[in-house]
């Protein structure tokens, strides 16, 4: 299944100023069924910074729309190169949301630096549900 | 609004040195020797360039042979005060352009640290204390550098500077890039 929803790219800035779009950063979300439960994974690569931000925030707005009972939201950040602030403001934000929301929202990184240093020096490793894997993920919200 | 400078030559060709007037043969000439030790960079002040920004840092440390994980470092400092610019300086006025210059030093006991400015003609805004967000992107700078100034330019124009010191770190291996050079011109 692929990603429904794509903020930016619409965008008529891309007149030969930077990369494409989906140069910088591609989105897929797919259903993932597991011996414990079902999740719904949005599978983010590439760059997150203010430029590709927005698309990745509706992504997971179209996720929690998706989103059927007894299934866990989990973003998966592992071909992720590069994280902004911009980044991490946006998790922070899907992460209250889906509080408020009163659904299970998991973020999977794994230990290559592009993503967890910026998340550790912002202290963000204590705000967010971190998993290595989706297994984990999935293991843990079940 | 086009990027200045070809994307394959770290310096602008408005903004080379003297020295380098002489003739260019061709799309695909080596860059002046300077461009490997001086980073020069001019971009209109739009989010779709900080990834071009990102890009032409880290190929410049790389042309430094500087460690991977503190080339990293660097280019998330630079992305994040990019960034700044691109979100702030030009709220209620035409965008301008973003500067970014960065040169090398060496440091006492043979160790070296590269210094990166990144500049707009924007207008100066400094923080609000309550913006999370915006703080958040100031302690990741503050966080991968050994130094980071922000502040107004001391030239009298109008603007916002990002100073971004880095920690300092190895001279290049023998054989790397950086010392098959020759040119030991401080910069």
């Amino acid at each position: 299944m692929q990603e429904s929803a794509s903020g930016g790219a619409d965008s008529d800035l891309g007149g030969g100023l930077g990369p494409a779009d989906e140069q910088l950063v591609r989105i897929e979300t797919a259903r993932i069924a597991h011996a414990k439960g079902e999740a719904l994974v949005v599978t983010v690569a590439g760059e997150i910074d203010l430029y590709t931000v927005d698309r990745v925030r509706a992504a997971v707005a179209a996720g929690f729309d998706q989103l059927r009972d007894g299934e866990v939201l989990v973003i998966d950040l592992t071909e992720v190169t590069f994280l902004s602030s911009q980044g991490l403001q946006a998790l922070v934000e899907v992460t209250l949301a889906a509080q408020q929301r009163r659904e299970p929202l998991a973020i999977v990184v794994d230990h290559t630096r592009p993503v967890l240093h910026p998340i550790k020096v912002t202290g963000l490793d204590d705000v967010l549900a971190l998993f290595n894997t989706v297994e984990d993920a999935v293991l843990a919200a079940f | 609004m086009p990027v200045t400078g070809d994307p394959e030559d770290t310096v602008p060709p408005a903004q080379l040195p003297a020295r380098s007037e002489r003739p260019r043969s061709g799309g695909d000439v080596a860059p002046p020797r300077q461009s490997r030790r001086l980073l020069r960079l001019e971009l209109p002040a739009d989010p779709i360039v900080i990834s071009v920004a990102r890009q032409q840092v880290r190929r410049w440390l790389a042309g430094l042979s500087w460690p991977p994980g503190q080339l990293e470092d660097i280019v998330l400092a630079v992305s994040e005060a990019v960034t700044n610019a691109v979100k702030h300086a030009y709220l209620d006025q035409p965008p301008g352009m973003v500067e970014i210059r960065g040169g090398v030093e060496a440091t006492p006991g043979g160790q070296r640290r590269v210094t990166i400015i990144v500049r707009d003609h924007g207008r100066w805004r400094s923080a609000p204390p309550d913006d999370q967000h915006r703080h958040r992107g100031i302690g990741l700078m503050r966080a991968c550098m050994d130094t980071v100034t922000i502040g107004q330019p001391d030239d009298g124009r109008v603007g916002t500077w990002v100073v971004l010191r880095s920690r300092t770190a190895p001279p290049p291996a023998l054989g790397a890039p950086d010392n098959n050079e020759g040119d030991d011109q401080p910069c």
